[in-house]
C-alpha cells in the first residue's frame, strides 16, 4: 500500500507538464475541482428531471393485472433500467481508456524497473482511466440520489455505499477484461475507441434526460419490458435496485463478487508483462498502397482522426444541436448553441491538431511548402467539419420544420467564425509558447481558454447570432415583435443586420490573419 | 568543380546567447564534408540555418546556386535533412509518413518505392507498417535515413546519424553516403562525435568552437596546420578544441 502510495503522489505531481510561464501545475485541489464541477452540471440538469420521474412513476396508478412484483412500482423498475446504462456506459468508457494506459510504453518502461509488484502498477494506471471517467461518476451520482430520496430514511444512509459499489463492479470487471486483453490491442486503437465512446457519454446523457421526459405515460408494452428487466435475476442492475430496497443478501453479492473479481485480477496481473503490443504488425509491405493520395490535407485529417480526444470536439455541437433541435422544434437556439460550441472547439481542434507539427520538430520546416501551409490545411480541416454539420442542421431543420430557407445565408458567416476561431486557437497556442519547452502536448491555460471562449463568443455573436435572429424574426412573430420594440425601422435593422456580420467578419479575419502571421515567422527566427 | 553549398559571414543569436558567428562555408559537389565540435559549439544551428529551417540573423546561405532568402522552397525540394532528434508524427505509419513526403516532395511514385524497398533491404527495415509511436529511436533513426536517401537528393544534411544505429546499419549508412557521393555527385554534409568516422569517410573536415570555426580542411591539412605529421584525428581535435586540458582531468580522476 506504501509503494501505491508513492506511486500516486508521483503521478498526482505529474499530472500536467509544468506551464511555461506562471510555472503552476495541476494539483490534486484542481482535479477535485474539474469533478464538482461536473457533478455540478450534470447534477443540476439531471436531478430534477429524474426526481419527478421517479416521482410520478411511483405514483402512476395500474391495472389491477399488471405484472409488477409485489412491493415494487414503476419508479423502481425504471430505476433498474437507468442503472444498467449507467453501468454500461462506465465499462465502455473506463476499459478502453484503461487498456490505453496500460499500453503506454514511455511511462510503462519506467514503471516496470520499479520494485513494484504489477498488480499495483495495473490499479496505479488506472488512475488515469479513473480520472478521465470523471463525467461517468458525475452522471452516478444524481440518478442515485434523485432514487433513493424516495426511499426516506433508508435511502439517505444506503445511497453513498450503492454508489460506491455500482461503481466498483464494472470497475474491477474492467480491470479484468484489461489485465486479459492487455498486450493484445494496440495503444493507438484503443485510445480511437475511448475517443469515439466519450462521445456516447454525452449521447447517453442526453438520451436519458429525453427517455425520462418520454416515459411519463408508459405504454403496456414498455411496462411489460421494465417487468422483465427490472426482475431478470441474471443482470446485475438488478441486484443494485434489491440492494437499494434493503435486500442483504444482494449487498453481499454485489460486495463479494467486487472483492473476488478484484483478487482474480490482481493475481492474473502478477503474472503479466504488460509490455504494449505493436500494431498488428506483419512484415511483408502487403497492406501497404503507395498509390493513396497523401497531401498535407490528408494527413492532417488521418493524424487528427487517431486523436483520441478530436472524436468528440468534431462532433459533440451536431450531436448537441440534433438533439436540441428534436426537443425543442425550433432553430434558432440550437444553432446558436451550436455555433458557440463548434467555434470554441474549432481552437481546440487547431491545438490537437498543431502538437503533432511540434512533437516532431524541426523535420516540418525541412518540407518544401510554405510553413504556414500547415497551419491551413487545418484551419480548413476544421472549418469544413463545423460548416458542413452546421449546414446539415439546417438543411434538416428545413425540410422537418419548415424553417425559413434565408438561414442558409448564415452559413457563410458560420464558416467564417469557425475559421476565425480556428486562427485563434493556433495563435494562442504559438504565443503560449508551451510547445517550446517540451510540452507540445500542452492544451491552453485556463486564462487563455477564458478569453478564447470569450472572443470566439463575441464573433459567433457578431456572425451568427445577428443574423440569425434577423432571419428568423420573418418567420417568428414573437422574435419580430421583440426586434422592433428596440428599432423601429425596417430599413435600419436589415442594415445593422448586414452590417454588423460583415464587419465583425472583415475585422476579425484581418486581425487574426495578422497575429498568427507575426507568431509564425517567430518561429523561424529562433526555436 | 562547382560549389553546393555556400554559407558567408553565418550568424546566428539566440537571445543574448551567440550560437554561431562570422560563419564562412563552401562545399563542392560529391564531397562529404564532416563538421566537428564539442557539445554546444553551434553545430546543429549551422545545420538548421543552412538547410532553411532557421534564418540567420545575420549572412548568407546558398545552395546549389540558389539564394536560400528568395528560392527557399526551390532548395528545400532538392535537399535533405536527418535532424538529430528522429522525430516525425506519431499517430502516422511509417509508410504512410513515406507517401506523405513522396506526395510533397512531387516524386515519382513507382520510382521512389521501388528505391525506399532496395534501402529497407539494405537496413533490415521490416516495420513500416507499424505506427512511428511504436518505434524504438534506433528505428525512427532508420525511417528518417530511409525516407531522406529514397529521395535521391542532391545535398544531404546529416546531424549526427550513426546515434542511435547498430553497428551494422552504421555500416550500411557509412557505404551508402560514399556510394552516393562517389556515384551520383551528392554533396554531403553531416556532424559527428565519432571521430573514426569523420577520419575514414570525410573529404574534408570543419572544427567548430564556441560558434566559430576554428580549422578546416582535409586530414593532411590540418595535421600539416598543427604540426604533428602522425598526430590522429583524435589528438588534433582534442588539441584544437582545448583537450589540453585533458591529461590534468585523467590524472584528478585517477586520484
Ligand atoms: N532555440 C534556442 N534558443 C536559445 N539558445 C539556443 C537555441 N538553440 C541552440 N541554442 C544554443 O546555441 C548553442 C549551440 O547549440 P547547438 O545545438 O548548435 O550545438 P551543437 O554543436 O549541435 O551541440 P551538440 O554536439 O551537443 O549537438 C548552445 O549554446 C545552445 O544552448
Ligand atoms: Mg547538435
Amino acid at each position: 500500500m506504501r509503494e501505491f502510495g508513492i506511486l500516486i503522489k508521483y503521478r498526482l505531481m505529474n499530472f500536467s507538464p509544468p506551464k511555461m510561464k506562471g510555472g503552476r501545475r495541476t494539483n490534486p485541489k484542481m482535479m477535485i475541482l474539474y469533478f464538482i464541477i461536473f457533478v455540478a452540471i450534470f447534477g443540476i440538469s439531471l436531478f430534477p428531471v429524474m426526481s419527478s420521474a421517479f416521482d410520478q412513476l411511483a405514483s402512476l396508478e395500474l391495472g389491477p393485472n399488471s405484472l409488477i412484483p409485489s412491493g415494487y412500482n414503476l419508479a423502481d423498475l425504471f430505476f433498474a433500467l437507468v442503472v444498467f446504462i449507467l453501468m454500461a456506459v462506465m465499462l465502455m468508457n473506463f476499459l478502453p481508456y484503461l487498456i490505453y494506459s496500460l499500453s503506454d510504453e514511455t511511462e510503462l518502461a519506467f514503471l516496470r524497473t520499479l520494485p513494484v509488484s504489477k498488480g499495483i502498477l495495473l490499479v496505479y494506471k488506472s488512475v488515469d482511466a479513473i480520472i478521465s471517467s470523471f463525467m461517468t461518476i458525475a452522471m452516478f451520482i444524481p440518478v442515485f440520489l434523485a432514487y433513493m430520496f424516495t426511499k426516506g430514511v433508508m435511502g439517505y444512509v444506503l445511497v453513498l455505499p450503492l454508489i460506491i459499489v455500482t461503481y466498483a463492479l464494472p470497475l474491477v470487471i474492467s480491470f479484468l477484461i484489461a489485465c486479459l486483453l492487455s498486450g493484445k490491442i494496440s495503444a493507438v486503437t484503443s485510445k480511437k475507441i475511448s475517443g469515439i465512446l466519450v462521445l456516447l457519454d454525452v449521447v447517453i446523457f442526453l438520451g436519458l434526460i429525453y427517455m425520462t421526459s418520454m416515459i411519463r405515460n408508459p405504454s403496456e408494452k414498455l411496462i411489460d419490458f421494465f417487468v422483465s428487466f427490472g426482475t431478470n435475476e441474471l443482470i446485475p442492475s438488478t441486484w443494485v435496485l434489491k440492494a437499494a430496497n434493503g435486500s442483504l443478501i444482494d449487498w453481499l453479492l454485489l460486495i463479494v463478487l467486487v472483492i473476488w473479481i478484484f483478487r482474480i485480477t490482481f493475481r492474473i496481473a502478477n503474472k503479466k508483462a504488460f509490455e504494449g503490443a505493436g500494431s498488428g504488425s506483419s512484415r511483408t509491405w502487403g497492406k501497404v498502397n503507395f498509390n493513396k493520395k497523401m497531401g498535407v490535407m490528408q494527413k492532417d485529417f488521418k493524424i487528427l482522426s487517431r486523436e483520441g480526444n478530436s472524436m468528440f470536439f468534431m462532433f459533440y455541437p451536431i450531436i448537441l444541436g440534433a438533439l436540441m433541435m428534436f426537443v425543442s422544434q425550433d432553430i434558432l437556439m440550437p444553432t446558436i448553441f451550436m455555433v458557440i460550441i463548434a467555434s470554441f472547439y474549432s481552437s481546440q481542434l487547431m491545438v490537437i491538431q498543431l502538437a503533432p507539427e511540434f512533437t516532431s520538430w524541426p523535420i516540418p520546416l525541412s518540407f518544401p511548402i510554405k510553413f504556414k501551409s500547415l497551419f491551413e490545411s487545418k484551419i480548413k480541416i476544421v472549418m469544413g467539419v463545423f460548416t458542413l454539420e452546421y449546414m446539415l442542421i439546417l438543411v434538416v431543420g428545413m425540410i422537418f420544420y419548415g424553417f425559413n430557407p434565408l438561414s442558409l445565408l448564415t452559413i457563410i458567416t458560420a464558416g467564417i467564425t469557425f475559421y476565425v476561431s480556428a486562427k485563434l486557437g493556433a495563435y494562442f497556442y504559438l504565443s503560449s509558447g508551451a510547445f517550446k519547452a517540451g510540452a507540445q502536448m500542452k492544451r491552453l491555460g485556463t486564462k487563455q481558454v477564458l478569453i478564447l471562449e470569450l472572443v470566439t463568443i463575441l464573433i459567433a455573436f457578431g456572425t451568427i447570432i445577428v443574423p440569425g435572429v434577423y432571419l428568423n424574426s420573418f418567420s417568428s412573430e414573437g422574435l419580430n415583435e421583440w426586434l422592433h420594440g428596440i428599432i423601429n425601422n425596417d430599413t435600419i435593422l436589415a442594415v445593422i443586420a448586414i452590417a454588423i456580420p460583415v464587419l465583425v467578419s472583415f475585422f476579425s479575419l484581418r486581425i487574426t490573419s495578422k497575429k498568427l502571421n507575426s507568431e509564425i515567422k517567430k518561429i523561424k527566427e529562433g526555436m | 568543380m562547382s560549389e553546393i553549398i555556400q554559407a558567408e559571414n553565418l550568424k546566428k543569436v539566440f537571445g543574448k546567447k551567440v550560437a554561431v558567428e562570422d560563419l564562412n562555408l563552401n562545399v563542392t559537389s560529391g564531397e562529404i564534408y564532416g563538421f566537428l565540435g564539442p557539445n554546444g559549439a553551434g553545430k546543429t544551428t549551422t545545420i538548421k540555418m543552412l538547410t532553411g529551417i532557421l534564418m540567420p540573423t545575420e549572412g548568407s546561405v546558398r545552395i546549389l546556386d540558389l539564394d536560400m532568402t528568395t528560392d527557399e522552397i526551390k532548395i528545400k525540394r532538392k535537399i535533405a535533412f536527418v535532424p538529430d532528434e528522429p522525430k516525425m508524427y506519431d499517430n502516422l505509419k511509417g509508410w504512410e509518413f513515406a507517401n506523405f513526403l513522396m506526395e510533397i516532395y512531387g516524386l515519382d511514385k513507382e520510382e521512389t518505392v521501388k528505391r525506399l524497398d532496395d534501402i529497407c533491404k539494405a537496413f533490415e527495415i521490416d516495420f513500416l507498417e507499424k505506427y512511428i509511436s511504436d518505434y524504438s529511436h534506433g528505428m525512427r533513426q532508420k525511417l528518417m535515413l530511409a525516407v531522406s536517401l529514397m529521395r535521391k537528393p542532391k545535398v544531404l544534411f546529416l546531424d549526427e546519424p550513426t546515434v542511435g544505429l547498430d553497428a551494422r546499419s552504421a555500416k550500411i549508412l557509412k557505404l551508402w553516403l560514399r556510394k552516393m557521393a562517389d556515384e551520383n555527385e551528392t554533396t554531403i554534409f553531416m556532424t559527428t562525435h565519432v571521430l573514426e568516422i569523420a577520419e575514414k569517410m570525410c573529404d574534408r573536415i570543419g572544427i567548430i568552437k564556441d560558434g566559430k570555426l576554428i580549422a578546416e580542411g582535409t586530414l593532411e591539412e590540418l595535421r600539416k596546420k598543427s604540426g604533428k605529421t602522425t598526430d590522429s584525428l583524435e589528438d588534433l581535435f582534442l588539441e584544437l578544441t582545448g583537450g589540453a586540458e585533458f591529461g590534468d582531468i585523467i590524472e584528478q580522476l585517477n586520484d
